[in-house]
């Protein structure tokens, strides 16, 4: 994205602004300073982002969501310090305080970073001559900051590869599926509205994967559950492997990031090692009720032990504690996918799985979990079903002997969602 | 007589129906400045019912928001603009 002229970041609409609600306030009463004719003068005292800081302007008149969003990871950069502590130990945590303040803080989002200008971490400016945009623009705003991975799979800036058909064929941003309730947090203390057990409160979320999922695919998909959209494969795999398997594409992954401040220039700067497209399946290592699935897409981020040198020596001393292969959700879902196409682009097909063979000998110990140490049978081997009797012909109804046992062999056990349609996908005539 | 004695009950009535229609003062509109909360203060100096009671006697003082006049002049903030410090980013690939 094109950074903007000096003038651009602050150039107001007089004729638009002053007639919104915003507008209405006086400029010094939300950005300090002094009404003067000279520049000097009238920015003593400024407050630039009058939405950073502890006491937040906006919190005056939007109460209910200034208290939430401190919470909120893109306030809190919560997800970067989950990743730290657990690959350091406490006693690093000072150097890497410094690192972080160098180098991941810039991210750190406030209202007026969404709601009235670009981020700051991408050089800032009023979107729209200071009229507060309730949605803020996509290419200004979220991919602005999620643009080397979400913004380009999304909106198809990879060279020969679609972009996702939420925005190709829906014309979606961002907002139509992560709405401002997710954004904005939640509460820190579930208690002091809600009643109900300890073990029921959740805490404010340490990483984009962690708590309740959403948005989910099923919200607006729904059938995809409820057995009502004649995809079998829906029913078959629905509940171990998450929709991005089978519908989402080739995507970025990256490898070594290493941050430093220059030594000419006296800025921080990083240095990232290679950046490839891949797709590839791993085991779920964050299984939960939430994300029951036995397998995702997978993505290499760029860490390393070395990514904080410049900062201390070994201060990843528990880098195996993580995962360098993590849980993804690229954003660039297709109906149709080479994945979805057939059942053997999956079954024997030990390339799409995230197998020891492509993990860095120096990462497999923190791969072990989502490494995939089977690859899911072939198709041959997996149709060594029971061929159905000849005298079926024409039944369609399996279930009803089939289901107990009461008339015919018993289906086994992970045939437990199967229903009567499917039967016949492995269960062949003669 | 008893006719006179009603149309003269019936003029009593209307007076009194006309009665309770006079006088009074209109609501008043809370101005915006009235309602913005505490700590922010309205771009407005005076009231709008002020305004209007004051209009004939007062001429109405122009003030001068220094803020909007420079910002959204796009040749001034050109003028103005502190010299843009030339960003020379060593960094390399993807962020």
């Amino acid at each position: 994205m094109a950074p903007l002229e000096p003038w651009e970041k602050v150039l107001v609409d007089g004729k638009n602004f002053t007639t919104t609600v915003h507008g209405i306030f006086s400029c010094t009463s939300c950005h300090g300073g002094v009404q003067s004719g000279d520049k000097d003068s009238a920015h003593s005292g400024l407050i630039e982002n009058p939405s950073e800081g502890p006491e937040v302007v906006c919190a005056q008149c939007h109460p209910d969501v200034a208290h939430v969003f401190e919470n909120s990871l893109h306030a809190t950069l919560g997800g970067y310090w989950t990743a730290l502590e657990a690959r350091s130990v406490p006693e690093n945590h000072a150097a890497l305080g410094a690192m972080f303040g160098n180098h991941c803080s810039s991210c750190h989002t406030t209202c007026g970073d969404c709601h009235v200008g670009q981020p700051s971490g991408v050089g800032g400016g009023l979107f729209n001559g200071h009229i507060f945009e309730k949605t803020p623009p996509m290419t200004r705003s979220c991919t602005a900051c999620h643009g080397s991975r979400v913004g380009n799979e999304y909106l198809g800036k990879h060279e020969g590869i679609p972009g996702d058909v939420h925005f190709r064929e829906g014309r979606m941003n961002c907002i139509d599926c992560h709405s401002g309730f997710e954004l904005h947090g939640q509460p820190s203390d579930c208690a002091a509205c809600h009643s109900g057990p300890e073990s029921a409160q959740l805490p404010p979320p340490g990483h984009r994967y962690s708590g309740v999922q959403t948005p989910r695919c099923e919200s607006c998909h729904f059938t995809v559950t409820t057995a009502q959209d004649d995809i079998d494969m829906h029913l078959v795999h629905g509940a171990d492997l998450s929709c991005q398997v089978c519908h989402s594409i080739t995507y970025t992954s990256c490898d070594g990031c290493h941050v430093a401040v220059s030594e000419n220039t006296g800025k921080p700067y990083f240095e990232t090692e290679a950046s490839y497209l891949t797709f590839l399946i791993g085991k779920n290592i964050r299984k939960s009720y939430d994300r029951p699935y036995g397998f995702v897409p997978v993505r290499h981020v760029p860490i390393s032990p070395a990514s904080y040198s410049y900062y201390g020596e070994n201060l990843l001393s528990n880098f195996d504690s993580l995962s360098t292969w993590t849980y993804a959700t690229p954003h660039n879902v297709q109906l149709n996918t080479p994945q979805n196409a057939s059942c053997s682009a999956c079954h024997g097909n030990g390339s799409i799985f995230l197998t020891a063979d492509k993990v860095a000998p120096e990462e497999l110990n923190a791969n072990r979990g989502v490494i995939v140490d089977v690859v899911p049978a072939a198709l041959p081997d997996l149709l060594q079903a029971p061929a159905m009797p000849a005298d079926h012909n024409g039944r369609s109804v399996c279930l009803v002997c089939h289901e107990k046992g009461a008339m015919g062999p018993s289906n086994p056990p992970d045939h437990a969602r199967y229903q009567d349609s499917i039967c016949r996908n492995c269960h062949i005539l003669p | 007589m008893m006719r006179k004695m009603t149309l003269l009950a019936l003029l009593c009535m209307a007076l009194l129906l006309l009665a309770g229609c006079a006088g009074g003062e209109l609501p008043q509109v809370a101005p915006a400045s009235e309602d913005a909360p505490p700590g922010l203060s309205s771009r407005a100096e005076i009231s709008p019912a002020a305004e209007a009671e004051d209009l004939a006697s007062a001429q109405p003082e122009e003030t001068v928001d220094y803020c909007l006049e420079c910002h959204t002049d796009k040749d001034r903030l050109i003028d103005t603009a502190r010299p843009e410090e030339e960003v020379i980013s060593e960094s390399k690939g993807e962020g």
